[in-house]
Formats: structure tokens, sequence, C-alpha cells
């Protein structure tokens, strides 16, 4: 009786022990993918969502591509779901926002979670983000013969935004140039500005586009807003396409050229024709 | 010497066996070079080993050579006449039959070079006069109208004496009388005639200089390291009259011995000739050494680059063997007056020739090889030149063709100018 209940005991064990073993095997086959969510408003896109999945691996963190991502709006409780979008090379993907989407609860904040569900080969992951729309109204005024870009910014409630850091930037072909120190704070009226230099190179039409720049911030996300105002020094292109150059077509020779050598060749070519004629009268002769 | 006697041994005469063999060779490389171009033609350019790096190798070595040779016109019919060097009189007309061979073959040399021919109506519709392109074919084309005359109008008293003395066919007589254009010689003639020749002596001289510089500004013109040089307007035109020079002794020497005219082309003749080649190997060397020194002493990256493949790399064994043999050997043999008899210097005047065309070819393709920038995603085989068989066919026969022009010349006018020469003999017995 004891030695069956032994026997017993002992297969029971090692079949829970097997069964064990394939569960948590087959679990440990899943990669445990990281989400985070970040709220963005800017000239290109408008309100939109940047998702980017990543996952741990032996040497780090890697992307995880072509993975479908679900978007969900938390509004009051109740969830919808908005869309799938799915990442590209980089583990990333963007969501747009419509209108429709940017709904605010009473306090003016939005929640907007990214899920990752139901992807053979991943565990299920989540991650949110509250954010709250912000307006930013730039202008450009001139006091004491300079130049300043100011900016305004107001929450979706109408409340300015006072000490917050912003940076003021001049859009360029490459890389934003710093308009005054890397970061302003607005003040009790969500106001602040900085100084044109007098030198910046402006485009043909003599504008330049300045802009304002809040970086990943905990409520309004990273925000980028731009305007083109007129300002600047519009640059001098020497355009000797119309010119008479050595390296012009055909219908623009330089005049020296053009009367010179034509000259030169006319005395000989009429020359020519005098020995010629020549040639006739001595026939004649 | 009776002008009978002259007469006689100057009118043009019917080839004789070897006359008959050297042009039926010479129509045969022509020809072969005609069929060689016709496959061009067909194919295109691809049949040449002209690619990306070198697009322009053998034919513009050619055509430099032809340019280079048709100054010998001016050298000897103009500058020594009007130096009043009466003794270059029996070597007039050699020299203006090479000329105007020469400069017939140069224009023809540069439409062979061309992969699309059927477009030279485009330098007209659409050529720009800021263009060296277009300067010289202005240049060329007036040259070689006035070296035709220049040909031509001493031929006027020649045509007169063969029209009523030319012992030979009579159609041919029938167009000596048409070409004299009744030529009389009376005073009135003769007046408008040494006003003309005059006037042609004097307007060939620039034109002559003005169509190697020219030519020597194609490449002058230009950023790359071997071209971008202001020296190369003189040191293209001092090498032309080297080149013209030894074209003239070598014919010389062939013509006296062909036609027996050991009378006429004294052995002086020879001597003088000796020397003027030396005095203008000396000149050329001179811009030799302006050429290749002062980039030397620079020593830009780019100009080292393509020194350095000239003096001591891949050309260094062609570029001395032309200096040596082209510009040094000449001067030392011509020295004594035994190197200027006209066996040797008839020998000299061929090697002169020969590294004469050697070194248009050192000027243009190696420069080519060497640009500022390598070009990506090409076949390493084109960074390389070399003529194929095709581009020699063509060359060889159009130095076969140059050949045929001066032996029709020679064949139907007089080698000699009769006239002048009859005159000449005059103010010397006189």
């Amino acid at each position: 009786m004891k030695i069956k209940a032994t026997i017993k005991l002992f297969i029971f064990s090692l079949a829970y022990l097997l069964a064990a073993t394939q569960v948590f095997s087959f679990q440990s086959e899943k990669v445990r993918p990281r989400l985070s969510v970040g709220f963005y408003n800017d000239m290109e896109n408008g309100y939109h969502i940047k998702i980017r999945a990543r996952a741990r691996g032996e040497e780090g963190y890697y992307n995880l591509t072509e993975i479908p991502v679900k978007v969900y709006k938390i509004h009051e409780e109740e969830e919808t779901e908005l869309g799938v979008l799915t990442t590209d090379e980089e583990g990333s993907g963007l969501f747009k926002l419509t209108e429709n989407m940017l709904k605010a609860d009473s306090t003016g904040v939005m929640t907007y979670e990214a899920r990752l569900e139901g992807v053979e080969g991943y565990r299920n992951a989540s991650s949110d983000v509250e954010a709250m729309m912000c307006d930013v109204e730039i202008n450009f005024v001139e006091r004491d013969s300079l130049g300043f870009v100011t900016a305004k910014l107001v929450n979706a409630l109408g409340e300015p935004l006072s000490e917050e850091d912003i940076t003021f930037y001049l859009k360029r072909s490459f890389r934003p140039l710093t308009i005054g120190d890397d970061f302003v704070s607005t003040d009790e009226e969500g106001m602040a500005e900085a100084e044109l230099a007098t030198d910046l190179p402006a485009t043909l039409n003599g504008t330049i586009t300045v802009g304002v720049f809040i970086d990943d911030h905990y409520l309004y996300g990273t925000v980028r807003q731009e305007k083109t105002i007129e300002y600047g020094q519009v640059p001098e292109i020497s355009n000797a396409f119309h010119e008479r150059t050595m390296w012009g077509t055909r219908d623009k020779t330089p005049l020296w050229l053009l009367i010179f050598p034509n000259l030169i060749l006319i005395s000989v070519w009429g020359v020519i024709l005098f020995l010629v004629h020549k040639l006739y009268i001595i026939s004649k002769l | 010497m009776t002008n009978e006697k002259i007469i006689s041994d100057l009118s043009p005469r019917k080839f004789g066996t070897k006359g008959t063999v050297w042009t039926i060779i010479l129509v045969i490389f022509t020809l072969a070079g005609i069929y060689s171009y016709s496959v061009q033609l067909n194919k295109g350019l691809e049949v040449t080993g002209l690619r990306d790096y070198a697009f322009w190798g053998i034919y513009i070595s050619n055509f430099v050579f032809f340019v280079a040779i048709s100054l010998v016109g001016s050298l000897v019919t103009s500058i020594l006449r009007l130096s009043g060097a009466k003794w270059s009189i029996p070597i007039t007309r050699i020299s203006e039959i090479i000329a105007v061979a020469a400069i017939i073959m140069a224009g023809l040399t540069i439409i062979i070079d061309m992969g699309r021919p059927d477009r030279i109506w485009h330098l007209f519709a659409y050529g720009r006069l800021q263009s060296p392109i277009i300067w010289d074919v202005l240049v060329i084309t007036t040259y070689l109208v006035v070296s035709v005359m220049l040909l031509y109008y001493p031929l006027l008293p020649d045509f007169s004496i063969l029209k009523n003395k030319f012992q030979g066919a009579a159609w041919i007589k029938k167009w000596y009388g048409r070409l004299s254009l009744n030529w009389t010689g009376n005073d009135l003639q003769k007046r408008h005639y040494n006003q003309a020749i005059k006037y042609l002596s004097v307007m060939i001289i620039p034109l002559a200089f003005g169509i190697h510089t020219v030519t020597a500004w194609l490449f002058a013109t230009t950023f790359r390291p071997g071209w971008d040089s202001t020296n190369f307007g003189p040191y293209f035109v001092s090498g032309a009259f080297v080149v013209g020079a030894g074209g003239v002794i070598a014919t010389m020497y062939v013509l006296r011995r062909a036609y027996r005219l050991h009378e006429y082309i004294s052995d002086d003749l020879f001597d003088k000739m000796g020397k003027l080649l030396a005095m203008l190997c000396l000149l050329y060397l001179y811009f030799n050494i302006n050429e290749y020194l002062v980039p030397a002493y620079k020593l830009k990256k780019e100009e080292e680059i393509h020194l350095f493949s000239l003096l001591f790399g891949h050309y260094a064994a062609l570029f001395w063997s032309v200096i040596l043999f082209g510009l040094i050997l000449p001067v030392v043999t011509i020295a004594t007056p035994k190197g200027r008899k006209p066996l040797p210097l008839f020998i000299i005047s061929i090697i002169v020739i020969i590294t004469a065309w050697l070194k248009r070819f050192l000027i243009v393709a190696p420069t080519l090889l060497h640009p500022f920038m390598p070009m990506q995603g090409i076949p390493e085989s084109w960074t390389a030149y070399s003529p194929t068989y095709h581009e020699w066919a063509i060359t060889v026969g159009t130095l076969a063709m140059a050949l045929l022009i001066m032996t029709m010349l020679v064949r139907f006018i007089p080698i000699i100018p009769i006239d002048e020469f009859k005159e000449y003999l005059k103010e010397k017995e006189s």
C-alpha cells in the first residue's frame, strides 16, 4: 500500500513537472515587447501619436518591425479602438489623430493607449499616454529697430502655459538654428520672445520660417509649430545666365569676341576674295 | 642649263614601275582605312579603344600631327621667301604640296574622330563663337584656302609653259591651258601676280601661327594637368616647324632620287635645310624644357601624377625616346657636316617625323588617363588606352591618303617652280 502510494506520487510529480516544463518553455519562447507612446503636434502631421515597439535581446534592445499595434482612445472609462498601425523597420509607427479622435474630458485631457495583443510569438503589451492640446500663436514684432519673434501658448482650456520651457528656432534646409537661448520660459501670460539677429539669411522672397519647439512635455507631448514672416537678408545671387560670357549660349557671345574675331575673319576673307578676283583679272589681261 | 633642259627636267612625268607600285601600295592602305572607317560608321566608336577616360586617342594625335606638318607651307614658302632666301625656291612647291595634303587630311581626320559625322552641320547651326573648336574650324578652313592659293598662284606661269611644252597626254596639256588662265607673263599680269604673292606670303604667316596656336588652345583652355599651360601655343608652333622641316627634307630626298633632280635640289640645299632643322629642334627643345620643368618645380599633386607617368612611369620609354631621337639626336648629328649630307639627313628627318607623331600621342593620351577625379562604376579596362586594329588601320589610311594626295600632285604639277627657277638662275648668272 505504501509503495503503491509512493509510486503514484512519483508518477504524478513527474507528470506535473513535465507539464510545467512544457508550459514554461512555451511561455519562454514568446517575445516580451516594450511599447512607448508619445503625443505629438507638428506642422507636418498635425496631432498624432508615435508608437515605438522594442524588445530586449541578448545584445540589448532591438526594434520590433512589422508588428500590428492597436490604438485606443480612453474617454471617461470608455475605450474606443481608433485603428491599427504597423511598425516600420525602425519599430516605429505614426497614427494621425483626426478631429473626432481629439475629444478631451472635462479637464481637457485625452488618453490614448497602444496595445499589442494577440500577435503570435509576442506577449501582450500596452502603453498609454495622457495629453492635452495646446495652441501656439507665433508673431513678429519690431521694437527699437530690432525684430522679435513672440509665442503665446494656451492649453485646450484656454489657460496660458506659464513657466514652460520652449525653444525658438529658425527653419533651415537641414537642421534648425536656435534663436536666442536654448530654452526660454514663458511668463504668467504664456508669452515668450526671442530677438532675431539682423543678418539672418532669408529666402529669395525675403521671408524666414520661425518655429517654437516643446520637447516631450509630460502633458502636452512634443510640440512644433512654425510661421513664415517677412524678415531677414535676401541673399545676392550672382546669376550670369543672362550676361554675355565665355560660357554662355551662342546668342550671349561677349561683344569683344563678336567684334574682333569677325573683323579678322572679314579682313582675311576679304583679301582672299580680292586675290580670287585678281585671278580673274589676270585671266582677262 | 638651258630653258629647254629645265622645262624637260621639271615637267611632270608618268610614273615608272616604282612610282606605280608606290601608288598602288598607298591606294591599298587608303582603301583598308576606308573599309575600317565604314565598320566604325556602322558599329560606332565602340570599335576603337576610346572610352570614358581616353575619349581622344590616336585620331586626335593624328589630327594635331597633320596640322603641325602643314605649317611647313608658311615656313618655307613665306618666311624664307620674304627674308630673301632664294635658295629655298626649289623646295617651295614641295612645301606647299605637303601643306595642302596635310591640311586636307587634318580636316578629314577630325570627322573620322566623330562618332556621328552626320551631325557636322551642327557646328554651323549651333556653334558657339566662345568655343575653341569653332575657332579651329574657322582657322583650318581659312588656312586650307590660302594654302591652295599659295600653291596655285605660282603655278600660273608654269601651267602656261606646260600648255605649250608638255610632252605628255593631250588632255593633261589641255588642263594646263585652262588652269594657266591665259597667262602670258606680260607686265600687267606680272604686277598683279607679284602683288598677290606678296599678300599671300604675308597673310599666311599669322594664319599658320594662328592655326597651330588655336589647335593648342583646344587643349590649353582646359584645366587638365598636362594641358593647362600657357606655354602650349608657342610649344605647338615650334614643334610644327620641326616636323614640317623634317617632312620637307624627307620629301626632297625622295623626289630628288626618283626624278634625278640633283642639279636642282643640291647638297647645299640639304645642308641649309639641315641647319634650319637643327635650329628648330633646339627651339622646340627649349619649349619642351619650359613645358615640363616648370610644373615639375611646382609639383602640384595632379601634375605630379601626370609627370611621373611621363618621365618615370608607363610612358617613360616613349617619352625619353621622343626627346632623345626626335630632338637631341638630330641636333648632334646635324652639327657635323657629314650629318647634313642628303642620306643621313633623310634618315634623321624620318626619325623626326615618327617621333613627332609619337609626341602628339604623348600630349593627348596620358593626360586623359589622369583625370582630377576617378570615375565610378566603370570597367577597369577603361582606365587604360590601347588603340584597336580599326584605329590603326584608319590612321595608317589617313597617312597613306595624305601621301597619295602628294603623289598625285607631284604626278601632275612641276615639283620645282619652273618659271621661278629660271628667273632665279638668270639672277644668279647676272
